[in-house]
């Protein structure tokens, strides 16, 4: 197969890209051009089937729903309750409101189909209590930042299922491969937090909320505000490790979870969920209509005998596996940079799979590496989301060297963590050995 | 012209509502299906069916309202420095040139496909409820088409905006 048109389809899509031309239309752009000369008259016909196998993808059907769930969830009164009933508890902690803060965004991962939304969220409502409480910019820039991005990591994580879906893992197992890493990065971080508010205690003060309250009423408010949504995540998550119900399905009761909870608290309203059914819908087919044009790029790069040229490439620099992981693991860090997550998944994934298969690596233990470096590359200067979506909620006299200063120990945080998977594979295979029957 | 575009946007507005309850459907019908697989231990032979091609029909009939809410991801670290006139032109080149010929030509396609699938009562192989598959071929073809129209009415408006004919009130966010 004629290689020589395979080179050119990478930079006519970044070209587009960089253009500004929407990332699922620069790619199904590309793709379209560059099907003819394999295809012939058979183009069309080609082009439709694409549309067709992701369009009827049972496992997809998992991302509005999810998306659905979050959406509820994060338009409730819920996080609200969490933070204050969590705070009343970790705030006499060092770094209490910081901790209360991570803990309740680990809770709220289930929210973050939408990009940045948790993050605003979580910024909205912690922003306030932690600066009027004497707490650092650098500290609550770097926890509203990490734990906004728990969500890539924590189940149940959209980046996950299109990993999965792409890399042709069981969705669940996938769950279950990111669970402990996930666990154990939130771990660093509130070690992070304790470590620096027992260095500087004047900029992660403790913080005595609520302790006119008697214990009973307090134990009261805890049970009311945080055991519902804990019994719905740990439910929705639960049943798909131990396999009892499919993803999708899963997935559907936590969405009609999500609405109940709110009818429960009494935050329902007819208005929000139905914009939270419009914005499910118009989300979703953006994630989805990239995983088309995604699709279809890779596909037809394949065909046109792109494969060869990257093996071509990797087998040039002759690096032993460990080194291609890093390598390949360097590479979605640059594109998570540069591109969002879902792109740098769907066009990273199905080009890098044939040589892990060739090496004998674990596309399960990789994929929980490269969800973590998506997640690092989001927190990481001088392109990170995050720090725009804090810039957008965040009072002006947040600068941005104040911002970076605060997401960098989280950063290597997230390094220290893909180490340890790195090193140690089990934290990532463990939960899936246990779920096999 | 104005006319034209209004209707345009009423179709998009109209079909992203269809997607939307869409999603609710989608998830009564899996709803029911775990209700009676787990409780009356009798599962349908439907609902994975109607469930995947509730999926496709949500995405096929969201994407041209996606595209009027600017929910499709743009990556603007390079374009970001562009004057916005100088990205005007870059987008109208583009989508008339590029985009709106090559998603036509899926559209055609996918009308096409729709029609065969339609006269020869084409069913699902694979699928032991064996479902026509018309119904979801057309879905998929109203989509793409309706996303063709949003996008060609963008494009009018942002051309028009660039040769100075005052903006119509149908471009409204």
């Amino acid at each position: 197969m004629d290689a020589e048109l395979a080179i050119w389809m990478f930079p006519a899509a970044f070209a587009l890209i960089f253009a500004g031309i929407p990332v699922a239309f620069s790619l199904i752009i590309v793709a379209v051009i560059f099907a003819f000369p394999v295809f012939g008259s058979l183009t069309g016909l080609q082009l439709y089937q694409f549309v067709g196998s992701v369009s009827s993808n049972y496992s997809l059907a998992a991302v509005p729903l999810f998306i659905f769930m979050g959406a509820v969830l994060e338009s409730s009164g819920i996080g609200k309750r969490a933070f204050e009933s969590l705070s009343m508890w970790m705030g006499r902690l060092p770094g209490g409101l910081a901790i209360a803060t991570l803990s309740m965004c680990t809770l709220f991962a289930a929210g973050t189909g939408v990009v940045g939304a948790v993050e605003v969220m979580t910024g909205l409502l912690v922003m306030g209590p932690m600066r009027a409480a004497g707490y650092s910019k650098s500290i609550i820039s770097g926890t509203i930042c990490a734990g906004g991005s728990l969500g890539t990591m924590i189940p149940p994580s959209i980046v996950v299922v299109i990993y999965a879906s792409v890399a042709q893992i069981p969705i669940g197992t996938l769950f279950g491969a990111v669970l402990v890493p996930g666990f154990l990065m939130v771990g660093f971080f509130l070690i992070w937090i304790i470590v620096y508010a027992l260095i500087w205690p004047a900029s992660a003060p403790r913080v005595h909320f609520g302790q006119d309250m008697p214990l009973g009423r307090k134990l009261s408010f805890t049970a009311y505000a945080l055991f519902p949504p804990l019994v719905l995540v740990t439910s929705v998550i639960g049943s798909i490790l131990l396999g009892i119900a499919a993803v999708t399905e899963a997935a559907a009761i936590g969405a009609v979870g999500a609405v109940l909870l709110n009818i429960l608290y009494r935050d329902f309203s007819w208005r929000e969920t139905w914009n939270a059914t419009v914005k499910t819908a118009t989300v979703s087919s953006m994630i989805i209509f990239i995983a088309l044009g995604g699709t279809m790029f890779t596909s037809i790069f394949k065909i046109q005998g792109g494969a060869e040229l990257v093996d071509a490439a990797v087998s040039s620099l002759d690096v032993g596996p460990a080194g291609l992981v890093i390598v390949l693991l360097f590479a979605y860090f640059i594109a998570g940079m540069i591109l969002d997550w879902i792109s740098a998944v769907l066009i990273c994934t199905p080009i890098f799979l044939p040589f892990l298969h060739a090496a004998g690596v674990d596309p399960m233990w990789f994929g929980v590496l490269a969800v973590i470096m998506l997640q690092t590359s989001y927190l990481t200067p001088p392109m990170a989301p995050a720090v725009f979506y804090l810039k957008g909620i965040a009072p002006r006299d947040f600068s941005t060297l104040a911002m970076y200063r605060g997401v960098f120990p989280f950063i290597l945080c997230q390094f220290l963590t893909a180490a340890a998977v790195f090193a140690f594979p089990e934290i990532a295979t463990i939960i899936p050995e246990l779920m096999r029957p | 012209m104005s006319h034209a575009l209004r209707l345009i946007d009423w179709l998009t507005r109209i079909t992203g509502y269809v997607a939307a309850f869409g999603i609710l459907l989608m998830i009564g019908v899996i709803l029911y299906e775990v209700t009676s697989r787990y409780f009356f231990n009798a599962p349908t032979v439907w609902a994975y069916d109607i469930s995947y091609m509730l999926n496709g029909t949500v995405i096929m009939l969201a994407g041209a309202l996606a595209m009027k809410v600017d929910q499709h991801v743009v990556i603007d670290i390079v374009s970001q420095v562009f004057r916005d006139r100088t990205k005007r032109i870059i987008e109208v080149t583009v989508f008339t040139l590029l985009l709106l010929p090559a998603l036509g030509f899926i559209g055609l396609i996918a009308w096409s496909q729709f029609w065969t699938a339609y006269v020869h009562g084409t069913v699902e192989t694979v699928s032991p409820w064996r479902p026509v598959l018309w119904p979801f071929r057309l879905m998929i073809a109203v989509g793409l088409s309706i996303l063709w129209l949003q996008i060609l009415s963008k494009t009018l408006a942002s051309g028009l905006r660039l040769i100075g004919t005052p903006t119509t009130p149908a471009e409204g966010h």
